[in-house]
């Protein structure tokens, strides 16, 4: 008999995530991290003598039921919700605090900052099943399918004759377009865009932002203008939860144990090999590894069908994210002094973060990028994070990439933030060419792959393999680059280890 | 009081004419109502300079339904289409794509760029056909409202599953298509820089979207439906220009007994107890009809013609917000010869002929493309623009003097809203970056040209009622289209106001000379005054 009956691939927060439900319900599971420590992209990393978050820096729409179901605070997870959001990079500041978001806002544009709250979370409910759930099958020709799929249509059409087309008009539009139906106050535009980009490869004037809009503010955290939610202790201590947490139900956690292969015999998955040449049995293997990782590096060619082959290699890793890190002697000052509880965004208009975004088609580096700042106590003292959406792979791979980028981020926070620069001690920058070589991550991208309207939902990651399965028997795919995509949600893991208990 | 007629229809648009022509068949006492001195639209074509005949907006043909040709007799008419003979699209290193309207052909020329393009090409333009054929059977019928739970609409749902169910190998293709950007749909086949350009173009015209924003694709997909409706690549000019198409349907309209009148500018819609009675024309004149048609676009329709207390307010908001802005002009050229296309210099001037009787397109890349729209975006025309280019010369001579020509050119982009002055200020240098543009392919250009009209999307605005001077009648994006289009509940040509109606391209299936709104329009107006 196998060792294991699963073998989990990543280390990641959903790897991490369906390994806890997988040892809870029972399954002898292994979890192979190939860095010498788990978290993957909820992680921090040194900068000068203290630390910061490494990629994310918040755990927005990490979804309830995952803490609920595997007991993370019982394993230490403390989330706190930050002060609020400060826009720069205008004419004037405008803040938004946490507890009461539309008191910052003018009050021309509450009516319709509403509205576009109230269609959002309409959409989000109508939706919930697919956005927090599995999609239902649609194997053409069954019954149950087409049931589901009736049902899926009925709760929409269950809004209201008023609201359904409302709804399918927001999902293809244009950021820019959705926004300016409702409010007129740029930097609140920004504030709603900005958050909504994140993982894609989209500027505010691109086609799709409904889809982004819904994705970032799904029904378990609907909330436009919502402050950003961290985890006590760092994001790594997401990651210490979750791993305690599927210790704790049985699984074995092993680090520094990368895997270089999948084994298949006749169709069906026998094991792992890892790099040490080391080979481990298992009749089940979830990979959290992106999907081009998992299906064209891990997997001897030849066991995918010809047009997977060809749909793996298209899916696209556009839209990257670079982050730098900063020692600080002591906050720079704050037009709002508590927002160094919250999230600055520097980038105030939605013309602002188009000219951020243009750049990045051409593999150029912006002047201006958007840039979204947060504070954090690190393990030696304060830090700052910064996360700048659209620096692409290949811009900022060699040198003089990366010193241009990070020139560019400096300039843009100075400018935002005079007296920024006085206080930092040490800088390091995490380019998407760094993402990848440190995290194993395909294009160095921090979701698993463009969240954009043709790579969601049944096209995730390629057509056929909307369910977390694969055509080869045993292997399943859990990581972001699967439904419903990235961000700190643990909902692929959940789902795929769903998946794999319903087998 | 002016004679009573069973319909009114605003607007000598060939839609409206082919609205008139359909109802007049059908034995109704039609009136078409237009503002201008000749019928056509934005299908026209015009002797702005003496003995030139510009084909002043619309340039090509190949979406129109045969079945509204065949319907409607139009080749006793006059209707004549001449094919272009394919695509040439020069390169910035002096090389040039040329697509031919022979398959084989254009297999050998794309062999010279790539085998892999090539081998490519076939299985793509089988892919379109198939996803054309998926697609095709919605744009030939008034769209469901999935709104509605009533048995005919959900039947009809039911069908449009079946129909789609039995294109099930092609759903994920048709999918991606409806959501990706042309840009990214073609650079999965295609490695040629240039015939990824070419193609990824057609996603744009019409559109305020660049190659690539997610829903071009759509778009470039709504330009391939001419190919499966005859001959493979059958795109055609007509003879006399797009001017000769509205002339066609007007004659065969006024040969089922529809009357038509220009110069007659239609300023109101009269309504009466929530239905309208009739029109009113600018000069006071008022004419009564059981029915009114409008087949101008949306905007002008709902927001000038029709008095705001007759609408509620629901679908003025949705009126408000529908999407027409114009991203497009046109540059017509009176030229004493052929230009000189650098990249053809070495053939012979048989050859460049043949080569030139065809469109000639300035898309050497995608990224070329997506830069002209970025200026778009900040209020600028492109200073570098794309340009979709034919001399209708060449395929029908009686548009020009013998050895001289005429050129016609459609310019992406020219942002209706423009950043700073007017488009009084703008249109010469606009004018300027286009030939420019234009002569750095055909260096003689500048020293041949004997006149240019140049038409930004204010011009087209004023001369040719086109809110915005988009060529349209709104844009094709997915949020307004289908049963979108022009209003949630109003796709089915039908409006708020009792007995009007519309049957313009701001309908189902959207703009492009189809043709398609003007007939569903007209079997709903029949349908309903049976």
């Amino acid at each position: 008999m196998a060792d294991y009956d699963v073998i989990v691939i990543g280390g990641g927060h959903n790897g991490l995530t369906a390994a806890a439900y997988l040892a809870r319900a029972g399954k002898r599971t292994l979890l192979l991290e190939a860095g010498s420590a788990v978290g993957g992209s909820i992680t921090s990393a040194p900068v000068g003598s203290t630390t910061a978050p490494l990629a994310f820096a918040s755990v927005d729409a990490l979804h309830p039921s995952v803490v609920q179901d595997l007991q993370l605070q019982s394993h230490g997870l403390a989330l706190h919700d930050g002060s609020g959001t400060l826009v720069l990079g205008g004419d004037a500041p405008l803040w938004l605090p946490g507890s009461d978001p539309s008191s910052g806002v003018d009050a021309d544009d509450r009516a319709g900052l509403a509205e576009l709250q109230r269609l959002v979370r309409v959409a989000g409910e109508a939706l919930e099943p697919i956005l927090g759930g599995a999609l239902p099958t649609v194997e053409p020709a069954r019954f149950s399918d087409f049931f589901n799929l009736a049902m899926a249509g009925l709760r929409l059409r269950r809004v209201g004759k008023r609201d359904m087309p409302e709804i399918m008009r927001l999902l293809p539009m244009t950021l820019r377009d959705i926004v300016e139906e409702h409010v007129s106050d740029p930097r609140l535009q920004a504030a709603i865009a900005g958050r909504a980009l994140h993982g894609t490869w989209l500027g505010p004037w691109s086609a799709g932002g409904g889809f982004a809009l819904l994705h970032h503010n799904p029904p378990w955290r609907p909330d436009l203008l919502a402050p950003p939610r961290f985890v006590g202790g760092g994001p790594a201590a997401l990651a210490a939860a979750l791993a305690a947490a599927a210790t704790a139900a049985g699984a074995t956690v092993r680090t520094d144990a990368a895997v270089t292969s999948i084994r298949i015999d006749d169709g069906v998955v026998t094991g792992v090999t890892l790099a040490s040449g080391e080979a481990i049995d298992a009749s089940c293997v979830l990979s959290a590894c992106d999907p081009t990782t998992t299906l064209m590096k891990l997997l001897q060619p030849g066991w995918l069908a010809p047009e997977s082959q060809r749909a793996a290699q298209n899916i696209r890793y556009r839209g990257t994210v670079a982050t730098a890190r900063y020692a600080l002697t002591g906050l720079p000052e704050l037009p709002v002094t508590e927002a160094h509880k919250g999230r600055i965004q520097i980038g105030a208009s939605m013309t602002a973060l188009e000219r951020a975004y243009d750049p990045a088609k051409y593999h150029e580096i912006p002047d201006a990028p958007t840039v979204e700042l947060t504070f954090h106590e690190g393990d030696g003292g304060l830090s700052a994070h910064a996360w700048v959406q659209h620096i692409s792979t290949g811009a900022a791979a060699d040198a003089a990439g990366r010193e241009a980028t990070l020139t560019a981020i400096n300039a843009t926070i100075e400018s935002a933030l005079p007296g920024f620069a006085a206080q930092v001690q040490a800088t390091e920058l995490t380019t998407p060419v760094d993402f990848e070589q440190q995290l194993g991550l395909a294009g160095g991208h921090l979701y698993h792959g463009e969240l954009g309207m043709d790579q969601l939902l049944y096209m995730r990651p390629i057509p056929g393999m909307y369910d977390h399965s694969t055509p080869i028997g045993g292997l399943y795919l859990g990581g972001p680059g699967t439904h419903p995509g990235g961000g700190v949600n643990g909902l692929p893991g959940k789902l795929s280890a769903a998946r794999i208990l319903s087998a | 009081m002016s004679q009573s007629y069973d319909a009114i229809i605003i607007g000598g648009g060939h839609n409206g004419l082919i609205c008139a022509a359909y109802l007049a068949r059908a034995g109704r006492k039609v009136l078409v109502l237009e503002r201008r001195h000749l019928v056509g639209g934005a299908a026209v074509t015009e002797e702005i300079n003496p003995g030139f005949k510009y084909t002043v907006c619309s340039y090509v043909v190949s979406l129109l339904r045969p079945q509204i040709i065949a319907d409607l007799n139009l080749p006793d008419h006059g209707f004549e289409l001449l094919p272009l003979n394919g695509t040439l699209t020069p390169m910035l290193n002096g090389d040039h794509l040329m697509r031919w309207h022979d398959a084989g052909e254009t297999r050998l020329e794309l062999m010279r760029h790539s085998a892999a393009d090539a081998e490519a090409y076939e299985h793509f333009a089988m892919l379109m056909y198939h996803l054309g054929m998926a697609v095709r059977p919605m744009l030939g019928t008034t769209p469901t409202d999935p709104t509605s739970l009533s048995p005919v609409a959900l039947s009809r749902m039911a069908d449009l599953a079946k129909q789609f169910g039995k294109k099930a190998e092609y759903l994920y293709d048709l999918a991606k298509l409806m959501t990706m950007s042309s840009g990214d749909f073609v650079e999965q086949w295609f490695e040629t820089p240039a015939l990824q350009g070419t193609l990824a173009s057609s996603g744009i015209i019409g559109t305020f979207l660049g190659p690539r924003s997610p829903g071009s694709a759509y778009v470039m997909l709504h330009h391939y439906m001419g190919e499966i409706d005859g001959e493979f690549r059958a795109w055609g000019l007509p003879r006399g220009g797009m001017g000769g198409v509205s002339e066609a349907i007007a004659s065969s309209a006024r040969a089922f007994g529809a009357e038509i009148r220009c110069e007659a500018g239609v300023s109101n819609v009269i309504v009466q107890g929530g239905k309208a009675v009739g029109v009113a024309l600018s000069d006071g004149e008022e004419i009564y009809a059981k029915s009114v048609i409008s087949s101008v676009d949306p905007k002008l329709t709902f927001e000038h013609l029709v008095d705001a207390e007759h609408l509620p307010d629901e679908f003025r908001k949705h009126i408000a917000r529908y999407k027409i802005r114009g991203s497009s002009g046109k540059v017509n050229l009176s030229l004493d010869a052929l230009p000189k296309f650098t990249c053809l210099q070495h053939l012979s001037e048989a050859e460049q002929i043949a080569y030139l009787s065809g469109a000639m397109s300035i898309s050497p890349n995608i990224n070329y493309l997506e830069r002209a729209f970025d200026d778009a975006k900040y209020g600028h025309y492109s200073r570098k623009p794309y340009m979709d280019m034919v001399i209708p010369s060449l395929i029908d001579p009686t548009l020009a003097p013998p050895g001289k020509h005429v050129v016609s050119l459609f310019c992406a982009y020219a942002p209706y809203d423009l950043a700073e002055g007017t488009w009084e200020d703008h249109r010469d240098g606009f004018g300027d970056a286009v030939i420019n543009t234009l002569a750095e392919y055909a260096p003689n250009l500048k020293d041949i040209i004997l006149h240019r009209q140049v038409l930004s999307p204010w011009d087209m605005e004023q001369q040719m009622g086109l809110t915005q001077g988009n060529i349209f009648h709104g844009e094709l994006t997915l949020e307004q289209l289908f049963f979108l289009r022009p209003a949630p509940g109003y796709a089915d040509f039908t409006t708020p106001v009792r007995s009007m109606y519309m049957c313009g391209s701001g309908c189902h299936p959207g703009g492009g000379v189809m043709g398609a709104p003007g007939k569903l329009a007209a079997e709903r107006i029949i349908a309903d005054t049976r």
